[in-house]
């Protein structure tokens, strides 16, 4: 597994109450990362991140007494990003017709990781950014997204069966040329 | 990641985890988001209370209406006053955005630092910052920037564009001391505009009649220019600027007339009466140059 700097994990630790201003820039960064993984691109992920971050001051005489604040900020972000989807979502169907995607054989690896996590719905991406990229266990998953076990485990299975067909490609063509 | 997960599995996982590390390793950098959320979080709060209190109002008129119009009420024939449908100061007030304060460290150890100030004061005067930062911001043009105190001194704030400028802004009121009011300012612009060196001057009067006079003068650099305007106010010198930034080069993007206009809005001079009779800096030892 390489290393990629944020910690996930690790920073997810108890940890004492501390002003929000200290806990908001020591997170932001790692919240933004998530974020642009659950909506695809920068300008959303940023929006996402700080109305994620607005929610956690509006309310953060309990988030801070929480014992993992920044297990609290990623479910705040998860679910902020689900509400979002579905108002979207309402609102495509409502108005518009949906264009096509971004093209999935495209070579570069981000586009390609993108185009493949566009293709999943919505609370699928959002099991699928917690599991590997938070390493966030089946349990808590289940636990922030209200459904079982089995259903997070299900879905991620499914998920990276359609992700692995189309990553698995691109992996290929990469390292090999 | 991979408790009890088959081995294809997890050799999936590690693959679509080495495509996320791809994908945010070529992420561009967020600027800071600390600020425009607090911003935004205060917005939420004070949403939240308007919507509590709208619906504890409705539920007191939908007793109220109910008490006169459904039977066994006492409303057969007896007129009431109507309730006021003027809504509370209190609850239909939006809070003041937050702007995050600039620190800046001191330069010297003569040199005061607000963090010096004993606790009440230092609230007073940090409240009075972000009034005045929030009015700054409506009142001066928008090529200045987002204005936000500095937490060194209370006269002290800055503009910040999102091009990266930074002008240094004054808002000082200060105790005149025993300096003559005449001899504290040039309130009329000099009759001989040459005396400037290139700079210009605008006159003009506050509400009550005073004479102002705002500057534009070159700041030491060729074509860089910083804009002041100073008057006297009760039992002090009261005095607005705006510096360029020298790393852009860029001069202070406000004209001496749309200083005048900041300066005669009645909620500036509201800001300026305050701290004239709850002063916050130091008296004058000497004359103040022009």
């Amino acid at each position: 597994m390489p290393e990629n700097g944020r910690g996930p994990g690790a920073a997810a630790g108890p940890r004492a109450p501390e002003s929000f201003e200290a806990f908001a820039r020591a997170s932001q960064k790692r919240l933004y990362r998530t974020a642009y993984l659950l909506c695809g691109d920068a300008d959303t992920a940023r929006d996402l991140t700080q109305t994620t971050l607005a929610k956690m001051f509006q309310h953060w005489r309990r988030a801070s007494a929480a014992d993992h604040v920044e297990a609290y900020a990623r479910t705040v972000l998860t679910r902020t990003y689900l509400a979002e989807r579905r108002r979207r979502l309402r609102d495509l169907l409502a108005h518009s017709r949906p264009g096509p995607g971004p093209s999935p054989d495209h070579a570069d690896l981000r586009v390609t990781l993108l185009s493949a996590l566009a293709g999943l719905p919505p609370r699928a991406r959002a099991m699928v950014v917690l599991r590997y990229w938070e390493d966030q266990s089946v349990e808590s998953v289940a636990t922030l997204l209200k459904c079982s076990e089995s259903t997070v485990k299900s879905q991620c299975s499914r998920s990276l069966v359609k992700l692995r067909a189309q990553l698995g490609e691109a992996h290929v063509y990469a390292t090999g040329s | 990641m991979g408790d009890n997960m088959p081995e294809d599995e997890h050799g999936s996982a590690l693959l679509v985890r080495e495509f996320m590390e791809h994908a945010v390793a070529e992420l561009p950098p967020a600027h800071d988001l600390v600020p425009a959320a607090v911003v935004q979080g205060r917005r939420r709060r004070a949403r939240v209370r308007v919507a509590v209190a709208a619906a504890v109002a409705c539920a007191v008129g939908a007793v109220v209406f109910g008490s006169v119009v459904l039977p066994g009420g006492d409303g057969g024939g007896t007129v009431r006053p109507a309730a006021s449908t003027t809504p509370s100061p209190r609850t239909s007030e939006e809070p003041a955005p937050y702007r995050t304060p600039v620190h800046v460290e001191p330069t010297s150890d003569t040199e005061d630092a607000m963090a010096d100030l004993p606790p009440a004061e230092r609230e007073r005067q940090e409240e009075f910052q972000q009034r005045a930062a929030v009015l700054l911001d409506e009142l001066l043009p928008d090529e200045v920037g987002l204005i936000r105190p500095v937490d060194l001194a209370v006269w002290r704030y800055q503009g910040e564009t999102a091009d990266g400028e930074v002008f240094g802004v004054v808002l000082s009121v200060r105790p005149s001391g025993s300096v003559p009011r005449s001899t504290r300012h040039g309130d009329t612009c000099p009759e001989d505009p040459g005396s400037l060196r290139g700079g210009s001057c605008e006159q003009g009067t506050l509400p009550d009649g005073t004479k102002v006079a705002a500057y534009r003068l070159l700041d030491g650099a060729p074509d860089r220019t910083y804009t002041r305007v100073r008057f006297a106010y009760g039992h002090s010198d009261a005095e607005l600027a705006v510096y360029p930034d020298p790393d852009a080069k860029a001069s202070a993007p406000v004209t001496a007339g749309q200083l005048l206009a900041v300066v005669r809005d009645r909620r500036f001079l509201d800001l300026v009466r305050y701290a004239d009779a709850n002063p916050m800096e130091k008296k004058q030892i000497s004359v103040m140059g022009g």
